[in-house]
């Protein structure tokens, strides 16, 4: 199953946008790849997440 | 069996045992360990870098502070060997990537320094899957079989202990990449529980995800690495600033009355048969031994594999973010690739992921806490060595093999809680089986426990490769 939200186009744009430099020859090969990977992100929305965190942990102890 | 091999194969516990009661000189035991590397190392092409002459004029030096009655504990004259991500200070450390083919750190990294201070002679660096991040652990080879992977990323830590090429190594563990190599090997590995030992001057994966650790050939020595090792470092913002236990002390407690959990799913999907029934007879065997196995459910575990990947794609692109713009071509195309991903992915995805990391954890602590558990016990992986050729693994497949993998391996990074791999047993080819045994955070002692109470009643650690 792949997402189709994910187009050469937009992958080219986002690249431009985080100053990642690639040839079209890349970007050909990053979108599949990029779709697979949307895809599998996409089964984190059956979850229930309101009540829960992050687990990313800020501490301002100087150490 | 020459005698060089029969002693670059004995056991830490027992070479340290006979080093400090002077029947052993570390210069002896050093030599055996490289006539075995040259024996050997031709097939397994596990060292990157070989540091015979400074682990030779260390390991006199070692003899000479013994003999003068300066014996400093149970790691002293004792060969053991680092994953090339391990800061060695002066000798390259190349993670196994030609972005860092030259790099010479002015520094130790904390773990190898807690080492040198025990005494322990380094006598080389062996190779990683680049930067612990690449899918293939080329150009080393499994000892049990050589045209198959050893498994990584830790494949040269795993190769070299199963060839008898030292007595210890340390890997590091992101995803799996301590335990998998020890199942792949047939030897013992610990991921401890995150925070338990720094980190610091390892080069990083991802920063929520790594772990350092032991691997041996037995428990009770993965158990005397990890105590050196472990311990707040303030130079590791990770660690835990609390005591760390004694962990032999308790190794030879049993597991009698201990209740033992066994996944009634996601473990024991798409696992080879050979390797269940090796994990079930594994089970059955603690249990004769007085564990009390109770069956759990960890239903969020489904989600293990995409916020894993959603995490540790994002946490490398920033590690790598400036390296990968002036250097692409450097890096081998697969984890190019997964950098490139990484720099992709949204910072609301990274996030979403670190949260159902949080359920997953409370998942964990539920389960542990509903059934009085000591610990889980689950297979380390799906199957045994796959061969070099077929070495692959695409990000987020959903090839039942390699998810199978992932499945198996990424809760524990993302729970954070300590998994030892023990071997249990060996396929009909004749390659080796691990058993994955969780636990508690911060309860290295009762895994190393569990896991040397099964050791101490089968024989599985006694067989090498015929090599």
């Amino acid at each position: 199953m792949r997402s189709n939200l994910v187009d050469q186009e937009s992958v080219a744009s986002i690249c431009r946008m985080v100053e990642l430099g690639l040839t079209l020859e890349r970007v050909e090969i990053l979108t599949p790849q990029l779709q697979d990977i949307f895809t599998l992100f996409a089964q984190l929305d059956d979850l229930d997440l309101e009540e829960v965190e992050p687990e990313t942990v800020f501490s301002a102890e100087w150490r | 069996v020459s005698t060089a091999t029969a002693l670059s194969y004995r056991s830490m516990t027992e070479a340290g045992g006979l080093i400090m009661e002077r029947k052993l000189s570390p210069v002896e035991l050093t030599q055996a360990c490289l006539d075995r590397i040259a024996e050997v190392e031709p097939k397994v092409h596990a060292f990157v870098t070989l540091l015979a002459d400074t682990a030779l004029a260390a390991a006199r030096e070692a003899e000479a502070v013994i003999s003068r009655g300066d014996y400093r504990g149970p790691l002293h004259g004792i060969p053991i060997v680092l994953k090339d991500l391990y800061n060695t200070k002066g000798i390259r450390t190349t993670a196994s990537s030609k972005v860092r083919a030259d790099y010479v750190p002015t520094n130790d990294a904390a773990a190898t320094e807690r080492l040198a201070a025990a005494g322990a002679i380094l006598l080389g660096k062996v190779t990683t899957h680049e930067f612990a991040h690449g899918m293939g652990s080329a150009p080393t080879r499994n000892p049990w079989d050589l045209d198959r992977s050893p498994g990584g990323s830790s494949g040269g830590s795993g190769a070299a202990l199963a060839a008898g090429e030292c007595l210890g190594a340390l890997g590091s563990d992101t995803g799996g990449s301590i335990r998998i190599p020890s199942a792949f090997c047939g030897v013992t590995g610990i991921k401890p529980t995150f925070g338990r030992a720094s980190k610091h001057g390892v080069v990083p994966l991802a920063y929520s995800l790594d772990h350092v650790g032991p691997m041996a050939r037995g428990v009770a020595d993965a158990a005397l690495m990890l105590q050196a090792i472990s311990g707040y470092d303030p130079r590791d913002r990770c660690t835990a600033d609390r005591p760390v236990p004694d962990f032999s002390a308790t190794l030879h407690d049993g597991v009698r009355g201990l209740v033992l959990g066994v996944p009634s799913n996601q473990y024991f999907d798409n696992v080879d048969p050979e390797v269940e029934t090796a994990v079930r007879q594994a089970i059955s065997r603690l249990e004769r031994e007085g564990a009390v196995i109770e069956e759990v459910a960890l239903p969020s575990l489904t989600y293990a594999v995409a916020a894993w990947w959603a995490i540790c794609l994002v946490e490398a692109s920033s590690v790598h973010q400036r390296s990968l713009r002036a250097s692409p071509d450097l890096y081998n195309p697969d984890v190019r690739l997964t950098l490139e991903l990484g720099e992709l992915v949204p910072g609301t995805i990274y996030l979403k992921a670190q949260r159902a990391r949080g359920l997953i954890k409370q998942d964990f602590r539920r389960a542990f806490e509903e059934h009085g558990l000591a610990a889980l016990l689950a297979p380390t992986m799906p199957g045994t060595a796959p061969r070099h050729d077929q070495e692959t693994g695409d990000v987020g497949s959903e090839e039942p093999a390699e998810s199978a993998i992932d499945q198996l391996s990424f809760p524990a990074n993302l729970s954070g809680l300590p998994a030892l791999s023990v071997p249990c047993g060996f396929s009909a080819a004749g390659l080796p089986i691990g058993l994955q045994i969780i636990g508690r955070p911060f309860d290295e002692a009762t895994v190393l426990r569990i896991g040397r109470t099964y050791e101490a009643v089968t024989d599985w650690t006694s067989r090498h490769p015929a090599l």
